[in-house]
């Protein structure tokens, strides 16, 4: 089984994510979920998703994954019995005293070990599927020959992140946010400490963390060595973001198992996926312990967001297409629209209309609603971005 | 009290001076499986007239693992071994385990469930006194309480500041690493990876006196960076420059708590 998962930080995303090619979304409830300040699902929406979900024959895994103190079991037992009445596939969780009252209850929801949990070994593997997990969430610094012996092992279907941002510490084991903040890094508060600039008495530049993760280059190896579940994190990203990674992944994986994948196309999606994050992103652990080329440091790139997501596909009916802008366009404009539909094709912006069919020069407004008059194969949630490189996927 | 201290020791010749006080328990850092801190190899303590408890706080790989089973066998000298990783209580027999994973031994639940498994639980420091006092209370056994130590604040794979050094092409000295100027974060590294620790130590020798002595196995004292003589005067009551946060303030879970 091969998987690709990806966020869901509320349901146009995890919708966007559906559409774009992912089999199964994760999100936290409103409590007990480590993105504490994410709009999150509650518990009708909860239940939505998953009739939604599996209407598409895909599933859905809720985050249960805090670290718990006394205090916050306070509705914990109803909360898991009520995700296990809406059908919910899994629960993601790292505390011990979760797992033991999942097994306690007897619920057919599955119980998936967090990365929060930094299973980077055999036997570790063994406790949590001894424990009844049917899968484990791999710590980020797993290396291939780990992976590969633990599947080996334990027979365990197996997780592992492939793209977004990178905890600097191993997943759990950091409080600086704790002592600088006192927001709990272990429930859901973490302020990213490790992004800050550090001093001492001989420099004022000191950057610890890590640049972003992009697997792109070792899906195939990933495969082989026996993950079964690509996860994409970022539960707080926009749906541009989200449609751009998950059809890049989409599109790398489906060429792995139809044997078509070339290096023109990885080297394609590569740039595509640099391009579309704020933050450099790189392939690390896997093959081997990251070193100086895999840190952020600063002056070397400053993180910055760009302005290629032009507009969302709202319509397109009878030749006449409906976008919504996101950032500005003017005619001329050179664009490609993305589709999980269609191969992503150039296309030239030679008209802009208004809401009632007056000629324009710009999309000027955030999200003001232009219409373009053209016969093409576009469809309601195709994205139109700016055109940076040319495409090179023959799907 | 002092029959239940348990210290951990800078290096083997701090011993004799803490022993002759009636100190008879010492933590020591396994070499090759502990991060952080001074480590001690298996020939250094095994024939030592102490009861010597073993620090195993690396995250294990498989590789580690693999060296661990091969020196498993050899440490049944010990009186207990402190484990971070689940795949020590799943590989070892016949030693008492300690469950000591950083930042998860702060529940009664889940205390309680290792407590089925294994000799006793060292509490993780991001507890506040009514906590401590309540999770003691309701505890299964008898617990490990730490009561004076620097703790640590992020364990890493990536040799942080090493990576830094190469890539600007200097070597820094001094590893007192700040993010706000307010806090100093203590930074170590090794070829296991990196771990900073609060440069303020924690001090909660003042809240014994509500404590259920009888629910205690031992009183954790980490020397950190004092002298014994420091430690017995820390013990006497002598107050010193702590930072006792966790203690004194709840940590914020959501963030609407906040507003």
């Amino acid at each position: 089984m091969i998987e690709l998962l990806s966020p869901a930080g509320d349901e146009e995303k995890m919708r966007v994510a559906f559409n774009y090619g992912a089999d199964a979304v994760y999100f936290g409830g409103q409590n007990y979920s480590l993105r504490a300040n994410a709009k999150n699902f509650n518990k009708e929406e909860i239940k939505n998703a998953v009739i939604l979900a599996h209407e598409l024959n895909k599933k859905v895994y809720v985050t249960v994954n805090i670290i718990f103190h006394d205090e916050d079991f306070e509705g914990l037992e109803e909360y898991l019995k009520y995700l296990d009445s809406a059908k919910v596939d899994a629960i993601i969780v790292s505390d011990i005293s979760v797992m033991n009252l999942w097994k306690k209850l007897n619920l057919k929801i599955e119980l998936h070990v967090s990365t929060q949990a930094s299973t980077l070994n055999k036997e570790t593997a063994l406790f949590y599927k001894n424990l009844g997990a049917t899968r484990v969430v791999l710590a980020r610094e797993a290396l291939k020959d780990n992976i590969k012996e633990i599947k080996e092992y334990t027979g365990l279907e197996l997780e592992a992140f492939i793209h977004g941002a990178m905890c600097t510490s191993i997943s759990g084991r950091c409080i600086m946010s704790n002592y600088i903040t006192n927001r709990d890094a272990n429930r859901g508060g973490c302020a990213q400490i490790c992004r800050w600039c550090f001093q001492n008495s001989e420099a004022s530049d000191i950057q610890i963390c890590p640049k972003d993760l992009n697997m792109i280059p070792n899906i195939k190896e990933m495969i082989d060595v026996g993950i079964n579940s690509f996860k994409i994190e970022g539960r707080m990203r926009g749906i541009y973001y989200l449609a751009t990674v998950i059809l890049s992944y989409r599109r790398i994986i489906n060429h792995i198992l139809n044997n078509t994948l070339t290096p023109e196309i990885s080297d394609y999606y590569l740039n595509v996926l640099n391009r579309c994050a704020n933050r450099e992103s790189t392939p690390q652990f896997f093959n081997e312990l990251p070193t100086e080329k895999e840190q952020y440091y600063p002056g070397i790139r400053n993180e910055y967001s760009n302005q290629d997501f032009l507009g969302l596909v709202l319509d397109n009916k009878d030749g006449i297409i409906t976008i919504e802008e996101r950032n500005y366009f003017k005619k001329g404009t050179m664009c490609q629209i993305i589709s999980p539909y269609n191969k992503t094709f150039d296309y030239q912006i030679n008209e802009i209309f208004d809401e009632d069919m007056n000629i324009i020069e710009e999309a000027n407004h955030a999200q003001m609603i232009v219409k373009i008059e053209d016969n093409l194969p576009v469809h309601k949630g195709d994205m139109i971005r700016l055109k940076v490189f040319d495409i090179c996927d023959d799907l | 009290m002092l029959n239940k201290l348990l210290v951990r020791i800078n290096n083997i010749n701090e011993l004799n001076k803490l022993k002759e006080k009636g100190i008879n328990n010492f933590l020591f850092p396994l070499d090759g499986f502990s991060i952080g801190y001074n480590t001690f190899k298996v020939e250094e303590i095994k024939d030592l007239d102490i009861n010597v408890y073993l620090l195993v706080n690396r995250v294990f790989d498989n590789e580690t693992l693999n060296n661990w089973n091969n020196i498993k066998e050899k440490l049944t000298f010990a009186k207990g071994i402190f484990f971070e990783d689940i795949a020590v209580y799943m590989t070892t027999k016949n030693i008492p385990l300690i469950w000591n994973t950083s930042h998860a031994v702060i529940s009664t639940n889940g205390i309680n469930y290792w407590l089925n498994l294994v000799d006793s639980a060292c509490f993780s420091n991001e507890l506040t006194k009514e906590e401590i006092i309540n999770i003691i209370n309701n505890a299964n056994k008898e617990v490990v309480i730490p009561i004076y130590g620097k703790n640590m604040a992020m364990y890493s794979r990536r040799s942080l500041i090493s990576n830094y050094e190469k890539h600007k092409g200097i070597t820094l000295n001094d590893h007192n690493l700040t993010p706000d100027n307010k806090i100093t974060f203590k930074e170590v590294e090794s070829t296991y990876g990196t771990v900073f620790f609060a440069d303020a130590p924690f001090n909660y020798i003042n809240i014994l006196k509500d404590i259920n002595d009888a629910k205690i196995k031992l009183y954790y004292f980490d020397l950190a960076d004092i002298t014994p003589e420091e430690m017995f005067e820390i013990l006497n009551g002598k107050e010193t420059q702590c930072d006792n946060r966790f203690l004194e303030h709840k940590t914020i879970y959501k963030l609407e708590a906040k507003k």
